[in-house]
Parts: structure tokens; sequence; C-alpha cells
């Protein structure tokens, strides 16, 4: 049984001194010479950070507009004999509560803000850009990505992004949906620049994604450390791997689609608006082109984190590891096929059937990967830290959210269900119960590595109990409104919906707490934790063991060399900075009948 | 690997301050890569995926083109009337000559031929220049102020009638636009090639940006190969 | 060709019908609340049940062994650690991604042959024109009869009033849709269909509902639900499920199903909604902008909502955004409800269509008597002159 010993490189972190093998989160002298090293850094780790920073306040604006949301729905709107309205609760927040046109137009403005800061600034940067950003050379055993200044031009694209949907965002924002289906988004809101603001961001966070998958191709293909063929990568690369593909052939389209938006709404050129003889369809087609594609761009990389904390949380090889890494090839390669399943109720029937057909053919490399991480637990050692019960939850929610696409794949049943809560709940699931839980779950498992200190595990824990009770609260009520058709982005309802509406609210509050305890575990580590070791998870992959935590600016002391596999559990046993402390099973004696 | 100096970690790694080669000679890969060859591999392979995604973004724009020339034929047959074959000829020309400029200046880059390789670029970037006037003065302006503009702005006093034909100007204006954007950009490119060749940054070991450019600019010109045949000769 | 294949499968659907109305499952009754009442809604509950029972089992199989395995195999039970297994099974990997797939092959078929049945509709259905105009529904039926404002009803509490349509039960109806503005979608919950609506096309769907929708007890399509202590409509509802804009959730519309006997009835009532012309023109002004969706952007009570509120507008200098401003008078209104584009008011967005050929003469007339009255401007209804219904209508503004 091999042995690496780490006790070196774990006290090589700050210990002799040396200048130049200092954390990479060290300061450059003064207050000002560190916020200039940080802006103009080329270090993947530090654009990692920085984007993970930009990235969960995002998800808080985000979040607060989903909270906005689901306020207003807690009560249906009344208006009574006398006019008097009621019910209408972020109307009155915003002033607007005496008129329902008006009234709602803020419920729409805050379900839109909601879908776009969570979709564009979100979930599609969210994995890659930030933990991706940092995780992919160390995981390689690289320097740096292939290209580290476009890295860096992506991260300040990104924020010229943000920065045009934050300025649309404080001019009360836009009402068309995230989905900016034309005629609507061509007409509303005339005499304002809000919807161009919006698509412009969109258009130009499109450069940022295109940049980072490029870069992560090139780097996948080109970076691997001396000994690491394909299948010695470990899979959360593969994940990123898979998804910058996706991110560089889809999001051309997407940038062509928005262009021609902009064109159609300050220009007037026809394309998309039926008064000019253009086609709504033809938008939804090339909308879906993308945005199919990419609803893989935010799943893969949830995916690819389940990979690293399954395998770390059970000490086990990953079951069928070939699988796994063709499935998500597989994935990616079906996503641009299926693209018309968002469209069964306005395309063409043949379509339709091909469409409907080609969809079920994705739920094939999704469930295989649920099963090969079932079976990766069978007889492994499992821990059910923070990031542990994430990646369970994630099994659990996943699930479910991967079944439920069952009924919407099966066309005669989504005749029914389309454009109802049953579709919203079932997006929840899958982009929020599988990329936002593993997202957590990753920050959690990799947090010792990025910031070289340990979170509390009960408050973890606590934080994981109220988001994932939370969670369900708030979404599973959403697919019985669903299906007794209930439409989604309706900003009031009939009566009979009341009681699951206000059940969902509820959750929601809970859901936010669980995500504000999480925050203040974060905040309490970064004050007062415990120095973290290199290796507290005995983890296999070399940003645990040849790297310090947290890493030296250059990633490694001494290139690494890769001799075992990134799971090989079995084989492999890291030495532990400190016994004892994060428990690791000790290898069975020999002749035993576990040996 | 070991020979390279990490102590200074800009993306680019820097030769030792007292080195009289020209840049070109003394260069070295950026410290991830474990050597010029390897880096040079990774451009390429960076710049073949960002092509690819050129290409991806033009596709909208053809497949646009041929739904609404399915929907509206006539609209297409009238509008296309109004264009001149010869200019857009003209400038196919222009643009095919650019392209072997290009391709020159690649390979006077390879051998080091410095006086070749600015004057090909220079060629090339007035080959961009000769386009674009063309383009600007003899189709867009002609076009606009005859009025024939996409959409609603579409004013064309001795208009025939014929439905939606708007909508030709707003696919003619829409791909040449985003074509001639393109254009621009590249010639962006080119001076900032000039500048760094007039410092004899590029030679027989170093040609990277020159590849890359030159690259992106056959993309631009085989764009237009499309282009041409679909706006101006099908009828 | 295709069409014909397609109307032949649908032909051979399952009898989901007898299953479904013998009584609700459990599954069925949280899922629904109630059976759907048409051909196609018992069909597509039976596959939703159908689909729902191979998610509930696929869960149990894939959940059962992950909560066993975290008990057993938790890293407290020190014995259990380091038992070596295999790293890859062939058989059991190729195993779980075949059966998935043929579990998928019957739901993928009947969805399409559901999906057929709901979109051909037989060549003798009742045919119904369907409009979404933001955010109202209209229908027009055969005889040109359309859904006469006296009976509209309220299905929020917004008490946003929308049109009752009648549908014969047991008759097969088409709806033929399209949209003057945005694109829309007709979603029928009950009958568990809906389709988009565009405003460059027709897009249709058919259905046949069954069960005759009974009146509550006092006469009205109203129910008194006892649990809730609120009156609840009585058919089927009708929501817009394509998002359009302010009031998207205010756009909705009421289906009653009725015998053959008493549809045919209703529709020969329903086709002179103004009793000919013979009724006063303001009542028929009152009746016009609610048919015509006037009321669900302007207001009659003064509150500010999508356009102006008609209360005091009549009679009074209004600015214009060209920066005009101009008095109310009847040609001034005639004209610009006809050709509402010509001139927008400031403060408010240029989203109203255009009523030139919309409106029938006598419905301009009763809208602008009707105006007339909510002003401090206009004569009081004591001493209004009464105009003659049919009188010649004043020429149009410039």
């Amino acid at each position: 049984m091999a042995s690496i010993d780490l006790g070196k490189s774990g006290a090589l972190h700050g210990a002799h001194g040396h200048e130049h093998h200092g954390s990479y989160l060290e300061g450059k002298g003064g207050f000002w010479a560190t916020v200039w090293d940080w802006m103009t850094t080329v270090d993947h780790k530090k654009i990692g950070m920085m984007y993970l920073v930009a990235i969960l306040f995002m998800f808080f604006l985000g979040g607060m507009a989903a909270l906005a949301v689901r306020l207003e729905l807690f009560a249906p709107t009344v208006v009574d004999a006398t006019g008097q309205i009621s019910g209408n609760l972020l109307g009155q927040m915003f002033g607007a509560g005496d008129s329902l046109a008006d009234s709602n137009l803020f419920y729409n403005r805050a379900m839109t803000i909601h879908g776009i800061i969570m979709v564009f600034l979100v979930i599609v940067p969210s994995v890659p850009a930030s933990l991706g950003n940092f995780l992919l050379p160390l995981q390689l055993g690289a320097k740096d990505v292939a290209f580290p200044r476009l890295n860096l031009a992506s991260w300040y694209i990104y924020l010229l992004g943000s920065f045009f949907a934050i300025l649309s965002l404080l001019n009360y924002g836009v009402d068309t949906g995230w989905t900016f289906y034309t005629p609507y988004s061509t007409t509303t809101d005339e005499g304002h620049l809000r919807v161009v603001w919006m698509v412009t961001a969109a258009f130009i966070l499109g450069f940022s994604s295109i940049f980072t998958g490029l870069n992560f191709v090139v780097t996948v293909h080109k970076l691997r450390a001396p000994g690491m063929g394909w299948f010695d990568m470990p899979l959360f690369v593969w994940g990123i791997y898979g998804t910058a593909i996706i991110q560089v052939l889809a999001t051309p389209v997407i940038g062509i689609t928005l262009i021609l938006l902009l064109f159609e709404r300050i220009f007037h050129i026809g394309i998309f608006d039926p008064r000019l003889g253009g086609d709504p369809v033809l938008f939804q087609h090339f909308f879906w082109f993308y945005s199919h594609p990419v609803v893989y761009v935010m799943i893969l990389p949830g995916m690819a984190i389940m990979n690293e904390l399954i395998a770390a949380g059970s000490r086990k090889k990953i079951f069928g590891y070939r699988a796994v890494a063709f499935s998500t090839l597989a994935i990616a390669g079906i996503s641009f096929i299926v693209w018309g399943h968002h469209m069964f109720t306005s395309q063409g029937e043949v379509a339709a059937v091909v469409f409907s057909a080609l969809t079920f053919l994705v739920a094939i490399p999704s469930a295989v990967k649920i099963f090969n991480w079932i079976s990766t637990l069978y007889k492994g050692s499992i821990i059910l830290t923070t990031w542990n019960l994430y990646a369970l939850a994630f099994l659990f929610l996943f699930s479910i959210g991967g079944l439920t696409g069952l009924f919407l794949g099966s066309l005669a049943v989504d005749l029914h269900l389309h454009d109802t809560y049953f579709i919203v709940a079932h997006f929840h699931y899958v982009m929020m119960g599988g990329t936002i839980i593993a997202f957590i779950g990753g920050i959690h498992y990799w947090w010792p590595k990025m910031t070289g200190k340990m979170y509390n595990e009960t408050v973890g824990r606590i934080g994981w109990f109220f988001v994932f009770v939370g969670f369900n609260a708030t979404f599973f009520p959403q697919f019985l409104m669903g299906s007794r058709g209930m439409p989604r982005r309706y900003a009031s309802y009939v009566p009979e919906y009341e009681f699951w509406h206000q059940f969902s609210t509820i959750g929601s509050g809970l859901l936010a707490l669980g995500l504000f305890v999480h925050l203040f575990g974060f905040l309490a580590s970064l004050a007062a934790g415990k120095k973290a070791p290199a290796n507290p998870w005995g983890a296999l992959t070399l940003e645990w063991t040849h790297a310090s935590s947290p890493p030296i600016e250059h990633n490694f002391e001494h290139e690494p060399v890769v001799t075992h596999g990134p799971y090989d559990f079995d084989t492999v046993l890291p030495a532990q900075t400190k016994p004892g402390e994060y428990s690791l099973p000790r290898p069975a004696a020999p002749g035993s009948k576990y040996h | 690997m070991a020979t390279i100096d990490l102590g200074k970690h800009g993306a680019h790694g820097s030769a030792p301050v007292n080195d009289d080669r020209p840049y070109h000679e003394r260069y070295q890969a950026a410290h991830h890569f474990v050597d010029r060859e390897h880096e040079f591999d990774a451009v390429k392979m960076g710049v073949w995926l960002f092509l690819s995604t050129e290409v991806l973004l033009f596709s909208g724009m053809f497949v646009a083109y041929a739904i609404f020339r399915m929907m509206y034929p006539d609209a297409f047959l009238s509008g296309s009337a109004h264009l001149d074959y010869r200019w857009g000829l003209l400038n196919t020309v222009v643009l095919l000559l650019s392209s072997y400029t290009v391709a020159a200046a690649v390979r006077h880059a390879q051998t080091g031929n410095q006086k070749w390789l600015q004057i090909n670029i220079i060629l090339t970037f007035i080959a961009g220049l000769i386009f674009l006037t063309i383009k600007g003065v003899f189709e867009y302006y002609k076009k606009y102020s005859e009025g024939l503009l996409p959409g609603k702005f579409y004013s064309y006093p001795y208009a025939e009638n014929v439905p939606y034909e708007p909508l030709w100007w707003g696919i003619y204006w829409g791909a040449t636009g985003i074509h001639a954007s393109h254009v621009i950009v590249g010639m962006g490119l080119f001076a900032w090639l000039y500048v760094r060749s007039r410092k004899r940054h590029f030679g027989p070991g170093h040609y990277n940006a020159v590849e890359g450019v030159g690259l992106y600019w056959h993309i631009v010109d085989i764009v237009w190969i499309f282009l041409f045949p679909m706006l101006y000769l099908i009828h | 060709m295709i069409t014909d294949l397609l109307l032949t499968l649908a032909q051979t659907a399952p009898a989901a019908e007898s299953a479904a109305r013998q009584g609700q499952s459990l599954l069925h009754k949280w899922s629904f609340g109630h059976v759907g009442n048409s051909t196609q809604a018992y069909d597509t509950e039976w596959l939703y049940i159908f689909i729902l029972w191979v998610n509930i089992i696929s869960f149990i199989v894939v959940m059962a062994p992950m909560f066993w395995f975290v008990f057993k195999y938790h890293r407290s039970k020190a014995a259990t650690n380091y038992q070596a297994s295999a790293a890859h099974n062939t058989p059991l990997e190729l195993a779980w991604s075949i059966i998935p797939l043929l579990v998928m092959v019957p739901i993928f078929f009947w969805g399409f042959e559901g999906y057929v049945n709901k979109l051909a509709a037989p060549s003798d259905a009742e045919e119904i024109q369907i409009k979404g105009q933001m955010w109202a529904w209209s229908a027009t039926y055969r005889n040109g009869a359309e859904p006469p404002p006296k009976e509209y009803i309220t299905l929020m509490d917004t008490g946003t009033l929308v049109p009752l349509l009648v549908v014969p039960s047991n008759r097969p109806v088409k709806l033929i849709m399209h949209s003057a503005d945005v694109i829309h979608s007709f979603f029928i919950p009950d009958f568990r269909t809906k389709m988009d609506v565009f405003p460059n096309r027709y897009t249709s769907m058919w259905f046949e509902a069954r069960e005759v929708t009974q009146r509550g007890s006092d006469g009205t399509w109203y129910n008194m639900n006892t649990e809730t202590g609120k009156r609840e409509f009585a058919g089927h509802k009708v929501f817009c499920a394509e998002y359009c804009g302010n009031n998207h959730s205010e756009m909705a519309a009421g289906i009653v199903v009725l015998s053959p006997q008493e549809y045919k009835q209703t529709l020969v009532v329903w086709s002179d909604p103004y009793d000919g012309g013979n009724m006063p023109p303001v009542e028929i002004g009152k009746i016009a902008a609610v048919k015509r969706a006037c009321v669900t952007c302007h207001s009659i009570d003064g509150s500010k909502n999508t356009g102006p509120s008609w209360k005091n507008w009549f009679g009074n200098e209004h600015p214009y955004t060209d920066g005009s401003s101009h008095l109310a008078d009847e040609n001034w209104l005639r004209d610009n409800i006809l050709y509402s584009q010509k001139h927008i008011v400031q403060g408010y967005p240029s989203s109203m269509p255009t009523y030139a050929g919309v409106l029938k003469d006598v419905e301009i007339n009763g809208l602008i008597e009707y105006m007339k009255t909510l002003s401090d401007k206009g004569p009081s209804a004591a001493d209004a002159p009464a105009p003659a219904p049919d009188g010649p209508a004043p020429a149009p503004a410039n």
C-alpha cells in the first residue's frame, strides 16, 4: 500500500518564510498594492475567488427577487366591491398599490429579474467560473489555465455584463421574462432602454462564457501533468470539460439571437416581429438551441462536483469511471438535439414527435450517473460531513427533478403541464436541487483548500437541514399546483391554489434561513476558523495531495507527477496532517478478510 | 522545466535583462507551458475553437436567411435586385487578395523576413480599408439615401409593394453589418500586429499572434464568400 | 400522408376512459383534485398516473439503497471499512442503461398517441374562433354569436370580468385560435390540454367535453364551497399560459358544457347582444366596454390602469406625447378609438389596438355616450337627449 507523505508540503505553508512560496492569499505590501494585485492578477485561483464572491452576491440579489415573488404569491390579489386592492404585497411595497396593472407589473419584474440573474449571472457561470477556475489547473497538476490573461478578460467581461444588468435593475428592471420571447420583449416598455440594457448584459455575459469555456478546453487538452492520461483525470475535470465544450458551441447562437433581438428592438428589422413578416417561433428555436444545451452547462458542473464529493465522502473509487466520463460526453452531445422539447405547444407536429423521442434519450446518461454514484456508496466508508450531506441531498433532489422530466417529455402529458407550476417545480429541482445544492456542497468541500480555514461542521449541518427541508417545502407543492393547472408567471391566482402557495412561501423562508446560516458559518470561519491541514478529507486528487491549504501562488512546490488514479482509495492512503480529528478509517490489517 | 525562472509571474516569461537577441528569439513561453511549441499548440487550438464560435454565430444569420427566403421568395428577389453584383464581386476579389497577403505574412514571420512581413500586414490592412470603403460609400450610403433600410425604417419611394421586402433589408443590413464589424476588428488586429512587427516581435521562434490573426482573417473571408452569392447572385 | 398515419394511430386510443371514471385513486386525487371532463383528459390522466408509478418505483429503487448504504457503511462502523468491491460491472451497467430505455418506450409511444389525439380534430367538429388579446379572450361562434357581456363571470378575486364560453356536450369542439398582439396560450386545465396562440398564424386544438355543467343552487354558474365559504365557478376555467405582460394572470375565461339543445338555443340568443340596436346607447356602451375588453385597460372609477381612466375624460383637455393637448369631444374620441396609434396620451403606453373595422357604429356611439355619463362635463343622465340608435355616424375628425 503506497503512502504519500504530505507532512512536508503541509508544513511549507508559511513555515519557513520563503517569499516565493507564500499562500496565494498573502497580501502584497500595502492595502492598495494588494487591491491592485487582485485587480490585475492572472492567477486562476484569485480569479476563481473573485468570481465566487461576485456569483454569491448575485445569488443573494436573485434570491431576494425570489423571496419577493413568493411574498406576492402568499395571498391572491383581491379587489373588493369598492375597488380597494389587497393581497398585492409587492405592489404596495413599491407604492403601486392602488392599480392592479401597476401592481402586477412589479411582480412581473421581480419574476424576470429572478430568472435573468439566476440563469445568466449565477448558475451558468457558477461552478465553472469559480470552483472550475480554482480547481481545474490544480487537479490537472498545471500551474495555470492555458490563457491566463484571457481568463482575466472573462472576469472583467462578466463584470461589464453584470454592470448592464444592474443598470437595468436599478431602473426598475424589465418585465420580459428571462426568455425574452418575442414579440412581447420587442414591444413592451416602449420608450425605455431597460430591455436593451438587459439584452446587452446577456450578450456580453455570453462572451465571458465563451472565453472561459475555450480556456478550459485548451487547458484540459494541453496542460495535463506528466503521467495523467484522459482516464486518469478526476471526474470533476471531465464534467467541466463537457461543460466547456457546450459553452463554446452553444453560446455563439444566443449571441446572434440577442444581436438580432437588439436590432429588432432598436431598428425594427422585422425578423421576429410578425407585423413585419417575422416569425416569433423562429426566435424560440434560436433561443432554445442555445438555452437547452445551457441547461447542461448548468447541471454538468453540479454532477462534476458530485463525483468528487461522493468518492471522498465514501472513500471509494467511483463505480464505473469510464461510464461516468462517457455519459458526460453523451449528455453534452444529446443536449444539442433536444431544444424543441421546450416548444411542444408552439411548433409543428412532426418536429414535436421527433424532439420528444430524442428527449427520452438524454435520460439514460443521467440515470447512469445516478446509479453509478449509488453503487459507489456500496461498501464505502461514508462520512456525513456537510458536503457529503449535500451530495446525498443532490441524489435525492436530482432524482425527483430528473424523474419528473418523464412527464414533460411525454407529449400528451406535456400539453397539460407545459407552462404550469409543474415545470417551475421540475426545473428548480434540477437547477437548484441539482446545481446549486452541489455548488454549496462543493464550496464546503473545497473551503479549507480555498481559504486555508476549516468551517464549523455543526453550523454547516444546521444550514443543510434548513436548506433541504425548506427547498422541498418550497418546490414540492408546486408539482401539485402544476398538475392541477396553476399557470406559471401569474401575479395572482384563483383561490383553490392558496393553501399550496402559502406552503411554498413559508418553505422559501426556511430555505433562505438555511442559506443565511451557511453565510454565517463561512464568515465565522474566515474570522476565526481553525487552520486547515493540506488534506483534511483524505482525498486523492492533486489539489489535496500535492498542494498546501491554501495553495502557494504557483500551485505546486514541484510539478506533480501522477502515480495514482484520482480515486484509488483501495491502494493509496494519504498521510494525515492531524490524525484523529477528521478520522479516516485505518487500512484493514494484512490477512484480515477485508484486506 | 526547471530552467524556467518562476521569480516573476507575468503571463509571458521574461528574458534576462541584458539579452540583446531580438524579442522573438529570446521569447520564452508563459510559465505554465513546457516550451514555445507547447504554447504555440495551445494558442492554435484556442484560436480554432474561437473560430468555430464565429462560424456558429454566422450560421444563425444563414438559417434566418434560408427560412425567410423560403417564406418570402418574392421579397428576396426584389430586394436582391437592388444590389449591384459588380461591387460585391470587386469586394470578393479584394478579400481574396487579402487572404493571400495574410498567408504570405504568416510565411514571412516563419522565415523571419521582417520587411515583407510588415509589407504584407500593411497590404492586408489596406485591403480591409478598401473593402469597407466600397461597402460604405458605394453600397451602404446609396441604400441609406434611397431609403432601402431594414424593417420599420424602409422608405423606398418607388417600392413595388412586394410584401415583406423590408424584412429582406433587415437580413441584408444585419448580415453585412455583422460581417463589416468583423472586418473592422480585423483591421484593428492588423494595426496591432504592425506595431509589434516593427519591434521585431515575430520570427521563426514566435509568431503566435500572426498565425492567430491570420486564421481569424481567413474566416472573415470565408463568411464573405458565402454572403456574396447568397445576397447578390441567387435569383 | 403523415396526417393519415397519425389519424390511424389516434383511433387506437386505450380504453382509459372507463378506468378513469371508475372512481379516483388517491394518487389521482392528489395530482388533479378531480377527474377531468373530456375524452382526452381521461387519456392524459391515465398516462400521468402511469408515469407517476414509474416515478415512484424508480425513486424507491434509487433511494432505498442510498439510505441503506449510508446506514450500513457509515464510517463509524469500522468493520465495514475498506471492503474491496468491484470498480465496475459491465452486465450491471448495461442493465441499468437498457431497462430505463425499455420503460421509456411506452411512455413515449402513449404520449405520442395522446398528442396526435389532441391535435387531429374530427372533420365534423363544431368550430369556434378564439382570439387572444392583451389581456382578454374573445370567441366567435359559427353563426357570428359572441359571448354577451351580461354573461361575463369572475374567476379571480380581483373581480376581472372574463367571457363565458359555451360548448356542446358529447360533440367534438375545435378551437381555431389567433392573437391580436403577442403570444398567448389557451389552457383548459380540466380538459388537460393547451395550445399557444400566435399573432401570425392560426393554431387549433379540439376536445370533446363529456358531462354537462350543472348550475348552482341559485341558478348561477357558481357553487358555494362550504369549506372556504367562497363561491366557485361550476364550469371549466381557461387560463392564458404564455406570459403576455402586466395582467397575464387576469387573462382568463370560463367554459360551461351545455346539452346540444341548450347550446343551440344559447347561440341564437347570443347572436344579437344589442337587441338589434333597440337598447339605450349608454347601455350598449356599457356592454361594448366589457365585450371589446376596453375595461381591462380603462377603469371607470378614476384609478390608473394600463390606459387612462374614463372618469372625467370626456369634455376635458388632455396632453399628448407629441406635445399637443386636445379637448376630448365626440369627434376626437371617435377618431382616437378607431385610430388609436395616431395620438398617444402622455404617461401611457401606445399599446391600444386600432379598432377601425372592428367596432360597429352602434358600439362606438354607445361607448362615447357611456363615457359622457362618466364625466362631470357630460350631460347628466336625466337631461341627456336620446340620440337615434341608428343615426348616421359623425364623420371622423380631420
